[in-house]
């Protein structure tokens, strides 16, 4: 090919490339919303850890632990004698994630 | 975590509590802030705030002194941030430090819900549930309680996937309410 008509099929590939690239980045973003927005609606795993409170008038701690690959985004407590007992924390951990 | 429990060595027998975690794959940032627990027989509340361009889905508290002081609140004060809320006694002649702890995620789909609910002068255990609905699934929650220096706080848990639970008592005097929230998200 001469080099006149490389230039011109070098210059008539640019449009053609740039609607390709610009496709494949929408198409990314596109999949990457859905993702996000299906991971949170249909996403939520419940864990739970149930431990003996011992009548020893000490603070005891128990830690449900999130499955590989998901975070704790929130969590809670549940006593079993609520007369007697008292909730004294809930809250992520600080070194890990996975736990609550 | 972490979830903490304390139970009466008047009691002649054990018992059990339940931690629960609520958890997703996106992205989250974790936030706390500690700040002084007066000791002096009233409740005090601590904020943390998640960054900006997010949303909280979920919060929680720790006391510095979990054998003396008393957890009376866990909530979202709005859609960024959560509030923790503790008592201490001025019988201890000194203060401690409490934490609020808050996970925020993306703004996006994400809804706070709540609901008052009445707790009569009984000294009894009283639940409060919030469905999220058509808001989509729950990945927080908490509850407030109308009278913090007086009531008490026995329970805040998720409803299965869908909703959140409060459970308060009355200790102080007439009736009063307690507030039970849920963070949804879609």
């Amino acid at each position: 090919m001469s080099e006149r008509g490389a230039a011109r099929a070098q210059s008539s590939n640019n449009p053609f490339n740039w609607r390709r690239a610009r496709w494949i980045v929408a198409s990314v973003a596109a999949m990457l919303t859905l993702t996000v927005g299906v991971a949170y609606a249909t996403g939520v795993t419940l864990k739970s850890k149930t431990v003996t409170l011992p009548n020893d008038a000490d603070p005891h701690s128990a830690s449900a632990k999130c499955p590989l690959g998901t975070h704790a985004a929130g969590g809670g407590v549940k006593l079993s004698d609520k007369a007697s007992d008292y909730i004294q924390g809930s809250h992520p951990s600080s070194t890990n994630k996975r736990l609550w | 975590m972490v979830g903490v429990a304390w139970r009466d060595s008047s009691e002649s027998t054990t018992s059990s509590f339940t931690t629960y975690a609520l958890c997703i794959k996106g992205p989250l940032t974790y936030v706390q802030h500690s700040k002084t627990l007066a000791g002096d027989d009233s409740h005090h509340t601590v904020k943390a705030t998640c960054p900006s361009g997010t949303k909280a889905t979920g919060g929680g508290i720790k006391l510095g002194d979990p054998d003396n002081d008393y957890m009376v609140g866990t909530y979202p004060p709005g859609a960024a941030g959560w509030v923790g809320a503790a008592w201490r006694a001025s019988s201890l002649g000194s203060d401690a430090t409490f934490t609020a702890w808050v996970v925020c995620a993306p703004s996006g789909h994400i809804t706070v819900k709540s609901k008052s609910f009445s707790l009569p002068d009984d000294n009894k255990a009283h639940v409060g549930t919030v469905n999220c609905g058509t808001a989509g699934n729950v990945t927080g929650g908490g509850i407030k309680l109308g009278d913090p220096d007086n009531d008490s706080e026995e329970g805040t848990y998720p409803a299965g996937k869908s909703g959140w639970n409060g459970i308060a008592a009355r200790g102080g005097t007439g009736a009063n309410t307690f507030t039970v929230y849920a963070v949804c998200v879609k």
